[in-house]
């Protein structure tokens, strides 16, 4: 399994999860694919079902592409301020428990980032690795109130949880555990 | 001695979208516009590639709307596709003007959602969306939407708490 460092602050600590054989890591991959219109209008031609929940059912299929840019760019700009230690933007702001009441003692705790918009279709999961420190291991459209109801959804938690398995297997506890190992790989 | 390929960061390449923004937006809209004439006319993007004659490469960079079009590359997807993507607005009279006005409110709503990128300049625009936020009348209009108008039905605007209808997943 390859890990990447998207950005390492004082502050805040983001890295990504990349699949065998895989181009890019699953974080670069969410943010091209949300700014890529072929991809998005497919995407939501294959949902139509689901998006006729969110939009009147005579709205345009564009619309839903538009506003999904918009959306992930305001989004990679949050990310990107949290790049940035002047900004002080904190991981932990950004992320939210994927399972409600779990104890947040919990080690390698599975989270979610929803966007920003009110309300966002936009997720990126990650594990905690500590405070304001994340390892992303995927990304979707939530169009369904489950994640459990569509393909996407279910394959998220099939990631989530084969790199949480992954990191304990490994003993990658800590953000210098992660940075270590990044270092052994290359 | 040989100098390693700098492969680019996240953080490298959102700086450059942000960066880029300003266009990158106009050719994802542009893209966006192709593909959906594409799917009504039955081109595909092959097709297009031969008309075009470049790579289908080339198109499918354009339909992703990561291209920075030239207006030569623009007008020739139009030609091809006998359509027109980019409208420049023209001049509009007073007697034009006067006729939208005449519309219901209602109607100024799906005006402003769809043609508010047609009014005529900075100023008219400023003085165009003042009067759509106070319920007033119509400062000025590309003539398109005059004739358009007729066939469009109200909609509420993009972005609008009428606009979606607010289900939390």
């Amino acid at each position: 399994m390859k890990i990447i460092s998207i950005f390492d602050t004082e502050n805040s600590s983001l890295f990504a999860y990349q699949m065998i054989g895989a181009k890019q890591d699953l974080f670069s991959k969410a943010f091209n694919n949300w700014s890529d219109t072929k991809y998005l209008l497919k995407f939501f031609e294959e949902n139509k079902g689901d998006l006729y929940k969110w939009y009147d059912e005579n709205e345009l299929m564009e619309t839903a592409v538009l506003e999904t840019i918009k959306e992930a760019n305001s989004y990679r700009s949050k990310f990107l301020r949290a790049s940035d230690k002047k900004y002080g933007i904190k991981l932990d702001s950004m992320f939210v428990n994927l399972h409600r009441g779990e104890s947040e003692e919990v080690e390698l705790m599975q989270k979610k980032s929803p966007g920003f918009s009110t309300p966002s279709w936009l997720r990126v999961y990650a594990i905690r690795i500590e405070s304001n420190c994340y390892l992303v291991t995927g990304s979707m459209i939530k169009l369904k109130a489950k994640m459990q109801e569509n393909k996407d959804g279910l394959n998220q938690l099939k990631n989530i949880k084969f790199v949480k398995e992954f990191l304990e297997k490994n003993r990658l506890k800590t953000k210098n555990d992660i940075i270590k190992y990044i270092a052994d790989a290359n | 001695m040989p100098t390693e390929k700098h492969t680019r960061t996240w953080v490298e390449n959102a700086a450059e979208k942000e960066k880029n923004n300003f266009w990158v937006q106009k050719s994802q809209r542009l893209a966006l516009k192709i593909l959906m004439h594409l799917k009504k006319s039955k081109i595909t993007q092959s097709e297009l590639a031969e008309k075009l004659e470049v790579t289908p490469q080339q198109v499918n960079r354009i339909l992703r709307g990561k291209s920075n079009l030239t207006l030569e590359t623009i007008c020739k997807i139009e030609r091809e596709l006998k359509t027109e993507f980019v409208i420049i607005p023209e001049p509009v009279s007073w007697d034009q003007i006067e006729q939208l006005n005449n519309y219901s409110s209602a109607a100024s709503v799906t005006f402003y959602t769809r043609f508010a990128s047609c009014v005529i300049d900075v100023e008219d625009q400023i003085n165009y969306m003042d009067s759509f936020a106070t319920g007033g009348k119509i400062i000025s209009m590309h003539p398109t939407t005059a004739r358009e108008h007729a066939t469009i039905g109200a909609r509420p605007n993009i972005g609008s708490d009428k606009f979606r209808t607010k289900k939390v997943v």
